[in-house]
């Protein structure tokens, strides 16, 4: 790292959150002032106006520029998602025990005022409109947890940066104007793709004047630089911005600060989070060869540029209310960044660019972008020897996705080859074809499976909350055999899958008709052609999934019901169920609670008896949502399902927040385990047992992704023969095993205590948060405690 | 007999490897690491802080392995040979039998597991212990097995036994991964109760048929930790003969891609010096059994670096910590 981004890095990790009001004002004037607009004219124009009137800034040694907020890590706020939260909230936005924001009293005061004339026309209160009774109180029960998806939408998408990078704002521009003006204003779906059209007319308008802004804005700082230096970088950043506000770019400099632009106006326009930039080493690689081949750039120059590009990912913030804020640790964007993989045409993809995007993450060791390394069979060892040095420096990243299963399971979907070649991933481990594919390829909404594996145990009686959604499934007791249990599970499982679905619509509804994107549409494959933005179905491909948390903990609790209950007869179901509900009090109940968790196998040692039993109960999971069909079904797009998906986040925290005790010995209100990774201290077996019992799973069926995080010393990292064993160990793991995940923490356990104990000391501390990286000092308490207890494993 | 089965161990030998650890040692060394290796018969470990004092054990079958402690806990009976199924009495984890028969069959079962990442790394399974050449008959079937169905194969071996039972492996394709902890007769004697000729008269016979082999060092305070104790050792290991006899190759599984094969390479015979460390004395304490070796002992700073420079400019490929 240069002073220059030594500078830059310091700047941004010393600055103090804050709130930005700008974009809720201009968003509620421009609104109040057009009611009679169409919701998707009035967003453009909402947009438009912000991109032309909002603050922007080029900051001190900037080489990359654009901001979503007035200042470095300042978050904007987005009323029209959801203002009940933060009405609730503003007062005390300052002063939460993690993900703090520091705000003016006069802010306060703006927002509420703004909240005010939002209240009661947001997309939450929409979508819970949509509910009826029983779904919103099986919301409200955090059984299905979609609080995240109504308070800020979707995200979870990458656009098509290569057309992008072909055509230029302007193209696009003109290719909407084609299609406009082919509409015929007598016929009623051309009419409403004009009002589309019209709209993203105006976002693209806006997009070029932002970029002209910041042109002029450079040039007004170099007339007054005296540092000749100084002067002639931001004449070039001014000349790379008028470069592209219209023209498609010709350099690499002006193709970086273009996907920058867009990348950041995207978070303008909605807050859904994980809006990703996809496979940035093959778009900006035609770019990088040209310029390199030229002699116009060296390869310092270019990983000098990506630094800057990535400080600008980190400087983005994004506030959530308190309880979302705990399912997602660290305030994460999760702004992915995807490298290696195949091409297109079945060749190795990695490239000159592929390596320099890794070093320069590795060198920063930011918190953003989220770096994915796509591995294939064929990948070097020299490039997967790269990405180890990079896992060696402990922060997490980069993660790998494994084409060897995504592939295939892209053309189960019915994906083209080639398209399926071209997946990337998208926020943490989940993946789409960029550009190509609807919002929300997996996350938003949590499926808790542990309280609906309580319910099965209690004739469907939720347990936290008293409630009875769907009984006369038997309780415990009431089981001739373990068949009977594993019968009602999934008598259980189907109808909160249905729940979950039945959220799901009502909040993609309120979605679609209030608050529809029409720069992220523009960019996405075949919006404009079909005039639909994405949640009408304009994307050529669209699967949703959910999200469900507990999964080891359901294996291990069936594994334990069916040792001690069915199969030795040596705990009575009444002895088990008082003590659940006791939480396991009196030294019978520890006693019992320790037999459960030690006595009986644990899913992650490659032992059958559990991991076989996880496969049916989850895998009936699988099944279940191949029935169900999202609000884009038969609109347009390939797909229109679900799948499921293990990408848990921090959720496993939270979710395990609101769990009564459970019967793997498990502790009431404690964490649960995260995606598919083994419980916290129960994969005594080593890695290579956790691999085997992953692989048991579907994996191809789960297409939003198998989440496995695991914890290695550094001490395994020493040594190219240790790192050679690392290597061969991912290569077993992903081309026999068909893995579908896997990414490393490197720290040891002593590092993370004293890192609690002196946090000034640790400020760099990044640990990998279940698929995506975070500030060790940012994270809750429990969640740092949490990360403590996974098993080490030792290499 | 055995007492543990690990996979993914990746110091012992090429690739990632399955240990297999055999029980009963004809040395006993006063540093030992693994203590519950050292006994040819089953032994419980009891770890007295993990016990709840639930007395699950007392009621239990027991043999009348153990009892009733007054002062809290329970006490174990060394006279009496625990029965296997006391460990799944503890619902605490604090009892533990180190010791097990097992079949070849089981044994490989075991082993297979990790086939792919044996392929993939260039690595399989090794025998260690206690010492396995110690159970001749056990490690000689387990060996030829694994090696007919195109497993690698390696052992850890002190060398400590007759001459007949190295024998009966030496035409396997092994990597042999073999002590030599002191060259001085009575300093050997002392230090781990056995005969240093035998040993090394294995290594020279190993040697002169020129397997696979490697030497490995432990670095030990009070035993072989100064300069002239790691002197003769290294001068013994590189005058070791190295006939340029075409090595038995390993029979590699299917696939192999990894960095396979020879420890013993070109460059010079592979050492590896292992330094002291006293982490197992938490394993003597659930055996019953004092710590034999003064705790606390250091190696002075840099002494392992200077035997390595030392061993490197007679000619030999050193190693540090595995
Ligand atoms: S069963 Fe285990 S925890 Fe209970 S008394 Fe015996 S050793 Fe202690």
């Amino acid at each position: 790292m240069n002073e220059r981004l030594e500078r830059l890095k310091d700047r941004i990790l010393s600055a103090t959150p804050t709130l930005c009001t700008e974009r809720a004002r201009i968003y509620t004037a421009v609104y109040r002032e057009n009611e009679a607009l169409p919701v998707a004219r009035k967003r453009a124009l909402a947009l438009r106006r912000t991109l032309e009137e909002s603050s922007i800034y080029i900051g001190e040694d900037e080489l990359i520029v654009g901001n979503t907020a007035s200042r470095p890590k300042a978050a904007a706020i987005f009323p029209e998602y959801s203002v009940n939260w933060l009405l609730n909230e503003i007062d005390g936005i300052d002063n939460r025990p993690a993900e703090s924001y520091a705000a003016t009293d006069g802010q306060k005061a703006e927002i509420k005022a703004l909240c005010a004339w939002w209240k009661g026309k947001t997309l939450q209160d929409r979508a819970e409109a949509n509910f009826s009774p029983t779904l919103k109180a099986i919301n409200d029960s955090g059984i299905v947890h979609a609080e995240g998806n109504m308070t800020t939408g979707d995200g979870h998408v990458a656009v098509n940066m290569f057309r992008v990078l072909e055509l230029g704002i302007g193209g696009y521009a003109a290719y909407v104007g084609r299609m406009d003006g082919a509409l015929d204003p007598t016929r009623y779906e051309d009419l409403k793709k004009r009002q589309l059209y019209l709209a993203m007319l105006d976002a693209l308008a806006g997009l070029a004047a932002w970029i002209r802004r910041y042109e002029a804005e450079a040039r007004r700082q170099a007339a007054s630089c005296a540092d000749p230096a100084r002067k002639a970088e931001l004449e070039t950043i001014a000349r790379s911005c008028a470069a592209v506000a219209e023209s498609p770019p010709s350099g690499f400099r002006e193709a970086l600060q273009l996907s920058c632009f867009v990348q950041l106006v995207l978070q303008i326009e909605s807050n859904g989070h994980s809006v990703s930039l996809g496979r940035l080493d093959q778009y900006l690689f035609p770019f990088y060869r040209k310029d390199a081949e030229a002699g116009l750039i060296s390869s310092e120059a270019a990983k000098e540029l990506l630094s800057c590009a990535w400080l600008k990912l980190l400087a983005v913030k994004k506030v959530r209310s308190w309880s979302h804020t705990r399912f997602s640790a660290g305030g994460p964007l999760y702004q992915n960044v995807t490298i290696g993989g195949l091409t297109r045409d079945g060749r190795d993809a990695v490239n000159e660019l592929s390596f320099l995007i890794l070093e320069s993450v590795g060198d920063m060791k930011l918190t953003q972008p989220n770096l994915s390394v796509r591995y294939h069979r064929g990948m070097s060892r020299e490039f997967l020897a790269a990405a180890i040095e990079v896992i060696r420096k402990g922060f997490g990243m980069p993660a790998f996705n494994n084409d060897e299963i995504v592939v295939p399971g892209m053309l189960k979907l019915g994906v083209s080859l080639e398209d399926a070649r071209d997946y990337s991933a998208i926020g943490c481990i989940e993946v789409a074809v960029p550009g190509k594919w609807g919002y929300r390829t997996t996350g938003m909404s949590f499926l808790n499976l542990m309280r609906v594996f309580l319910a099965t145990l209690n004739d469907g009686k939720d347990t936290k909350t008293g409630q009875t959604f769907h009984g006369g499934t038997g309780i415990l007791e009431s089981f001739k055999d373990f068949d009977g249990l594993m019968a009602a599970w999934k008598e259980q499982l189907a109808y909160y899958a249905g729940a979950s679905v039945g959220i799901d619509v009502a909040v993609d509804s309120a979605l679609e008709e209030l608050v529809p994107d029409l720069l992220c549409s523009t960019f996405t494959d075949d919006c404009v052609a079909r005039g639909k933005h994405l949640k009408e179905g304009g994307a050529v491909y669209d699967w949703v999934s959910g999200l469900q948390v507990g999964i080891a903990n359901l294996g291990n609790s069936l594994a334990a019901i069916r040792k001690f209950v069915f199969d030795e007869r040596s705990v009575a179901p009444k002895e088990l169920m008082a003590a659940l509900e006791s939480d396991f009090a009196g030294p019978a109940g520890e006693l019992l609670r320790l037999r459960l968790l030690n006595q009986a196998p644990k899913y992650g040692n490659d032992e059958d008896y559990v991991d076989e039993l996880v496969v049916e109960a989850y895998g009936a999971y699988v099944g279940e949502m191949a029935t169900y069909r999202n609000t884009r079904h038969g609109r347009g797009p390939v797909g229109g399902g679900y799948y499921p998906g293990t990408s848990s986040i921090s959720s496993n925290v939270p979710s395990g927040s609101v769990v009564p005790a459970t019967p793997d010995g498990r502790k009431a209100w404690t964490p649960l385990a995260e995606g598919c990774s083994p419980t916290q201290g129960t994969d005594t077996r080593g890695p290579t047992a956790v691999f085997k019992s992953i692989a048991k799973l579907p994996t191809m069926d789960i297409f939003g992704g198998v989440l496995l995080n695991q914890k290695l010393t550094p001490q395994m990292l020493s040594g190219e023969a240790q790192r050679d064993k690392l290597i061969a160990l991912l290569r077993a793991f992903f081309d026999e095993l068909r893995g579908w995940h896997v990414q490393y923490n490197i720290v040891s356990r002593e590092t993370l205590l004293d890192a609690k104990r002196h946090p000034a000391k640790h400020r760099d501390l990044v640990v990998r948060v279940a698929g995506y990286s975070a500030y060790f000092n940012d994270l809750a308490e429990e969640t740092q405690d949490d990360i403590i207890a996974r098993t080490e494993q030792v290499l | 007999m055995i007492f543990d089965i690990q996979r993914f161990s990746t110091h012992d030998g090429p690739g990632i490897r399955t240990v297999v650890f055999f029980k009963g040692c004809p040395l006993a060394c006063a540093w030992c690491e693994n203590p519950e290796s050292q006994s040819p018969r089953p032994e419980l470990l009891y770890t007295k802080a993990q016990c709840i004092g639930c007395h699950s054990c007392l009621q239990a079958d027991n043999g009348g392995a153990v009892q009733s402690d007054p002062g809290g806990g329970i006490l174990v009976d060394r006279s009496v040979e625990p029965p296997a199924s006391l460990e799944s009495v503890c619902p605490a984890r604090a009892l533990r039998i180190a010791g097990r028969e097992a079949s070849v069959a089981e044994i490989l079962a075991e082993v297979r597991k990790d086939l792919s990442f044996f392929a993939t790394s260039g690595g399989g399974l090794t025998l260690s212990g206690g010492e396995p050449l110690a159970q001749i008959d056990l490690a000689e079937e387990l060996l030829g097995a694994a090696a007919a169905e195109g497993l690698d194969i390696a052992i850890e071996t002190c060398l400590a036994v007759g001459r007949k039972a190295v024998e009966r492996v030496a035409d396997l394709p092994l990597h042999w991964l073999a002590d030599l902890k002191h060259v001085e007769p009575e300093a050997f004697r002392r230090g781990t109760g056995g005969e240093v000729e035998l040993t090394l008269g294995n290594l020279r016979y190993l040697a002169e048929r020129g397997v696979d082999l490697s030497l490995r060092v432990p670095v030990v305070p009070g035993f072989n930790d100064d300069e002239a104790s790691m002197r003769g050792i290294l001068e013994f290991a590189a005058a070791l003969p190295r006939p340029a006899l075409p090595r038995p190759a390993a029979a590699g599984p299917v696939g192999g891609t990894g960095p396979a094969g020879g420890t013993g390479s070109v460059a010079g015979r592979h050492l590896d010096l292992l330094p002291y460390h006293d982490l197992a004395a938490g394993k003597y304490a659930a055996l019953g059994r004092e710590y034999p070796y003064p705790l606390g002992l250091r190696l002075e700073a840099g002494f392992v670096e200077t035997c390595a420079e030392l061993g490197r400019s007679l000619g030999l490929d050193i190693s540090l910590g595995g």
